[in-house]
């Protein structure tokens, strides 16, 4: 009797969301994890890794064929990997390591004013001068619209962790643009 | 001034991105020159798999809040009458043959199978006394992990590779020879529902000695979901109806 029921029973969806996902980006992603950990086996595993934790935040991503996802997914496999790396050659960046305590009333800092009065080439050029994981947890922050705690979920590190990053961050970006106008000043 | 409105900040994000995959080949090109292990493409069908499982729950969910709250756009009472028709005839069948098992044990378990428009959902549900004796079953073994019934009986050839344990959840893969997965889960039934995607697919209730069980072919592979008073069980793989119903009554 249930095969009549079930046999009135239209079909799911082809393919999920995830799935095309991972058909789109999956040698991306392994030749990221490659790139760093010169390693295809433990490629594979840092792209297994990543998808597990892509799809626990796959409702965050809204388009899957567009560079905004496609460079989503490489911060993701491109973390995982240079964790990977630490713990292989068994210098890990620990917690304790990156954890400081942060400074107060950033918000109201004079310094922030700079910002305001930056060009987007200027901040480019702060960017690309940034550390890496900085650069990352800014724009898993303000690109994504991640919060702390999916940012957390998302590297693999705790939500403190993500906002001290996010702090050094900040406070790189004002480093690199009081040097970059130095600079400027005296080509002038 | 608040950097997560800053334009100019997000346009250079933007450009750091775009540098950030800039250097990678396009994913056809990078197809062409490499080759996957066996292993992985097989964790990542177990991820795809689990997936679609969450996506299809997920609709559920949503279709429920929608079914409550609006009517569809594309909304047919002539369909959605037998849909009900349908629904109640299921509900009615399983009801009764699980008051038939209740002769036979002495713990009510029942399990609903909902049929909605584009895929079958199977919700378990358990009196309060079985709950209660789930509680003494799926108690702690004393290394820490949850001890489970598995199956004495195994197919010829398959030999268990993973296990995985999750919370009230526990998976076991059996492979073979050939790479074929043989896959075994167990589930906490409360509140527990399975989505079974229904396309092209002929099921029909079984009897697991004395349990009520659901078994159907979906593209080649085959499916075995039965409850007793502790869980939920499933078997998925390609070995044939007699081998799961032999894995399935080995527990027993």
């Amino acid at each position: 009797m249930l095969s009549f029921y079930l046999a009135i029973i239209d079909n799911i969806e082809d393919k999920c969301k995830f799935e095309e996902l991972y058909l789109l980006y999956r040698f991306t992603m392994l030749k990221a994890a490659e790139n760093i950990l010169r390693d295809f086996s433990l490629a594979e595993d840092a792209v297994h890794e990543a998808f597990l934790r892509i799809l626990s935040h796959i409702g965050k991503i809204d388009e899957i064929d567009c560079n905004k996802t496609r460079a989503f997914v490489v911060i993701v496999v491109k973390n995982i990997s240079l964790d990977m790396l630490r713990s292989r050659n068994r210098h890990p960046i620990t917690e304790l390591e990156e954890w400081e305590e942060l400074p107060a009333g950033s918000d109201t800092d004079p310094e922030q004013e700079l910002l305001g009065k930056e060009s987007r080439e200027a901040f480019s050029r702060a960017l690309s001068v940034m550390k890496k994981t900085y650069a990352d947890v800014l724009a898993l922050s303000i690109v994504y619209e991640l919060s702390d705690k999916e940012i957390a979920g998302i590297l693999g590190i705790t939500a403190a962790n993500v906002r001290v990053r996010l702090c050094r961050g900040r406070q790189e970006l004002i480093r690199n643009f009081r040097e970059g106008t130095k600079e400027n000043g005296s080509e002038e | 001034m608040d950097l997560k409105n800053n334009l100019q900040l997000k346009s250079a994000l933007d450009d750091y991105l775009y540098g950030l995959t800039a250097d990678l080949a396009p994913e056809n090109t990078l197809a062409a020159t490499m080759v996957c292990s066996g292993r992985f493409y097989r964790r990542m069908n177990r991820l795809i798999r689990k997936a679609r499982k969450l996506e299809a729950k997920h609709s559920v969910d949503n279709q429920s809040v929608t079914d409550r709250n609006e009517k569809p756009k594309n909304y047919q009472p002539v369909n959605r009458w037998k849909k009900r028709f349908v629904l109640a005839a299921v509900i009615i069948t399983v009801v009764l043959s699980a008051f038939s098992a209740v002769v036979a044990h002495d713990k009510i378990t029942k399990f609903f199978i909902t049929i909605y428009e584009k895929y079958t959902s199977i919700v378990f549900d358990m009196s309060g006394e079985s709950a209660g004796a789930q509680d003494e079953t799926l108690t702690e073994a004393s290394d820490g992990s949850q001890a489970y019934n598995m199956p004495s009986y195994i197919p010829e050839g398959y030999m268990q590779t993973e296990l995985e344990i999750y919370g009230e959840h526990a998976l076991v893969i059996y492979t073979n020879s050939s790479e074929d997965d043989l896959i075994f889960e167990v589930n906490d039934p409360m509140n527990l529902q399975i989505t079974v995607d229904s396309e092209n697919t002929k099921g029909e209730s079984i009897m697991i000695g004395q349990l009520n069980g659901f078994y159907f072919d979906n593209k080649g592979t085959q499916n075995l979901i039965w409850q007793d008073s502790e869980c939920v069980y499933m078997i998925t793989g390609q070995v044939g109806k007699d081998e799961m119903i032999a894995m399935a009554e080995s527990m027993y």
